[in-house]
């Protein structure tokens, strides 16, 4: 990993597109502002993390979801069930 | 000829070449699975997207529309180039559901990345969508839950 002191205001550029600039520095907190190209997406690493954990999740299910809870989730989609 | 999946939940199923989706990206957490298929029949309220590679691989998932009328994903269209050009008919969108085993009734669906299936090209992806949807949104509110409960009460 390479590492980079920057000052509030300050910027480091990525390849020739992407810049990623300190806006703010709280205690803790830094407040970055990422100019991207809209091809680059850019999440917090955290909800991908959670993406993978809820697909993992989601993969330990077993198969059996009661006819009655099915039949719950059909009449929820045509709005009579709140 | 068609493939052959030894399904750890369904059993021996047998795959038509043209029913399956390809995941150019993979999953998030399986990012090695390219092949899929769904199980289950148009209009069922859950399906599993089944790993044509790994029998033990499927998750389940349900339409958005139906967990959230009012649900509007907006993509990015760069994000959606692997999976090939559309017009926006051929997209087909499915929302990944958490099935907590023993209690049904708490399952949540992944509104913040649902998967994108472009039904022309086979080709789907998972991505995320702008807004503030939630990952782990609850498919029954607690009015929902109750009167289940009671049902099965009455029932047994």
């Amino acid at each position: 990993m390479l590492v980079l002191t920057r000052r509030v205001n300050e910027s480091i550029v990525i390849g020739d597109s992407i810049e990623v600039k300190v806006l703010e520095v709280r205690g803790d907190q830094v407040k970055l502002g990422v100019q991207a190209p809209r091809r680059v997406p850019v999440h917090r690493k955290e909800v991908f993390e959670e993406i993978v954990r809820e697909n993992r999740l989601a993969a330990e299910a077993a198969q059996v979801v009661s006819e009655e809870v099915a039949a719950l989730l059909l009449r929820k989609g045509e709005g009579r069930t709140p | 000829m068609p493939l052959s999946v030894r399904s750890t939940r369904f059993g021996e199923i047998e795959v038509r070449e043209e029913d399956l989706l390809e995941f150019p990206e993979g999953l998030p957490g399986f990012p090695f699975h390219r092949r899929f298929f769904l199980v289950g029949e148009e209009g069922q309220p859950i399906r599993w997207l089944h790993s044509a590679e790994d029998g033990s691989l499927a998750l389940p998932v349900a339409d958005p529309f139906l967990i959230l009328p009012t649900y509007e994903a907006e993509v990015c269209d760069e994000d959606l180039s692997p999976i090939g050009p559309f017009s926006p008919e051929d997209l087909v969108l499915l929302c990944v559901l958490v099935i907590p085993s023993g209690d049904p009734l708490s399952m949540t669906a992944n509104l913040k990345a649902p998967i994108v299936i472009n039904v022309k090209t086979r080709k789907g992806k998972q991505v995320l969508v702008s807004g503030d949807y939630p990952i782990r949104h609850p498919v029954f509110g607690p009015e929902a839950r109750r009167a289940l409960a009671e049902r099965a009460r009455g029932g047994s």
